[in-house]
């Protein structure tokens, strides 16, 4: 409003007071006013339609063409990024992935402990089981849980106090291949199982440093299984 | 059965090692897959048991067939001498005792095994207590108010029970009429 004010009050000036009676108008006094401003108006106008186009460039142009396309284009620039990114990133968790699947074909990948995408878990999970049962269908440790689930405590720690077991547990592995092998026997029935499973007592408790200090993985297998 | 080892071996782990992922690889390749084969599953586990000391434990040795037992003790035999931090735990019946001597490397320790009477006590004891129809003065007699000759009666009794049947049920324990009586 104000630039209008001051277009109207420079066309008045320019034409109305200087030269009033220059425009052909017969007509004075009070025709003044109407006559500038009609006189004015177009160039009001003009100046308007000059200022809009102006105005449409500097803001709606530059907003339709600078900051609605940037806009648009950051948007899409962002979505281009955004989904370049995450097709990136999808697309690298799927080489990911795949390197994962193909890592057994490449070993150095699978022992590269960078891949940390939820993917290449479950692939790596999904290989460890499939080598695991691969190496052998067969399942001893359930014998062995039901073994140890049925054992009574302290049953069987007898055989942890013999001086037999005491040395073989305590033999010097460096090297030598004394005392490697300890032979329980006895006849059908004379709870060698639940001695073998007891012998998981020093690990349980706590009580024998070799077990805990090293942390010894007791394994256990039985022939009762089919060879 | 030595497949069993290795897989519980490597179950053990954090991560499988490289030798056996080459392995699965290679085996995959052939059509429809392939198992491992004797020797490479002791070259793994010689491989294996070297980066950790292992025990291995095989219960009930006599049971084996005459060929997979050879098969399994030399196999045992190349474990323990190439990786010297393996134990090995065997049990079985008091025939094989002299092939488990042969085969095996080293001075074998043989330790006769039989119920010992703690264990028995301890074991008629825990199931008495957990009888879910106890007879009359049961949970009394379970408890510990034996004295030392009650003991060995009540070792006794149980002994013949136990070596009917290996199995801890204690369903299958046969205690005698008169046995709350000797107590």
């Amino acid at each position: 409003m104000l630039v209008l004010k001051y277009l109207w009050w420079l066309s008045h000036t320019n034409t109305g007071c200087s030269n009033k009676r220059g425009f052909g108008f017969t007509n004075s006094g009070c025709d003044d006013d109407w006559t500038v401003v009609q006189q004015g108006y177009p160039i009001v106008m003009r100046l308007a339609f000059l200022w809009f186009p102006a105005n449409t460039r500097t803001s709606t142009a530059d907003s339709l063409l600078y900051h609605v396309p940037r806009s648009e284009s950051r948007m899409s620039q962002d979505l281009n990024f955004f989904t370049t990114t995450s097709r990136n990133s999808s697309s690298s968790n799927y080489t990911n992935s795949l390197n994962a699947g193909r890592s057994f074909n490449n070993t150095n990948c699978f022992n590269n402990s960078t891949t940390n995408n939820v993917s290449n878990h479950f692939t790596v999970t999904e290989d460890r089981s499939e080598i695991l049962a691969w190496l052998s269908p067969l399942e001893p440790r359930l014998r062995h849980q039901n073994l140890e689930a049925g054992r009574v405590d302290k049953v069987g720690d007898s055989l942890l106090q013999t001086e037999q077991f005491r040395s073989w547990l305590d033999r010097n592995s460096q090297g030598d291949n004394q005392n490697a092998t300890i032979f329980c026997h006895g006849q059908s029935g004379g709870w060698k199982d639940v001695y073998l499973v007891g012998d998981t007592a020093p690990k349980r408790r706590n009580a024998d440093k070799d077990f805990v200090s090293n942390k010894f993985p007791l394994q256990f297998s039985s022939s009762r299984y089919p060879m | 059965m030595l497949g069993a080892l290795l897989e519980q071996v490597v179950c053990g782990l954090e991560k499988i090692p490289e030798e056996i992922t080459q392995e699965f690889v290679e085996q995959k390749k052939v059509i429809g897959g392939r198992s491992l084969r004797l020797d490479q599953i002791v070259k793994l586990l010689v491989a294996v048991t070297s980066l950790k000391p292992t025990f291995v434990c095989i219960d009930a040795m006599d049971e084996c067939a005459i060929r997979d037992r050879a098969k399994i003790l030399t196999s045992l035999s190349k474990i323990i001498q190439k990786s010297p931090t393996t134990r090995v735990f065997l049990t079985g019946r008091q025939h094989i005792r002299g092939e488990v001597e042969t085969r095996l490397p080293g001075e074998v320790v043989a330790v006769s095994v039989s119920p010992w009477k703690d264990d028995i006590i301890h074991f008629i004891r825990k199931r008495l207590e957990e009888d879910p129809k106890p007879r009359r003065g049961g949970r009394k007699a379970g408890v510990g108010n034996c004295k030392e000759d009650s003991r060995n009666c009540l070792g006794d009794v149980c002994r013949v029970a136990c070596l009917e049947r290996p199995a801890l049920s204690y369903s299958l324990i046969y205690i005698r009429p008169d046995f709350y009586q000797r107590l």
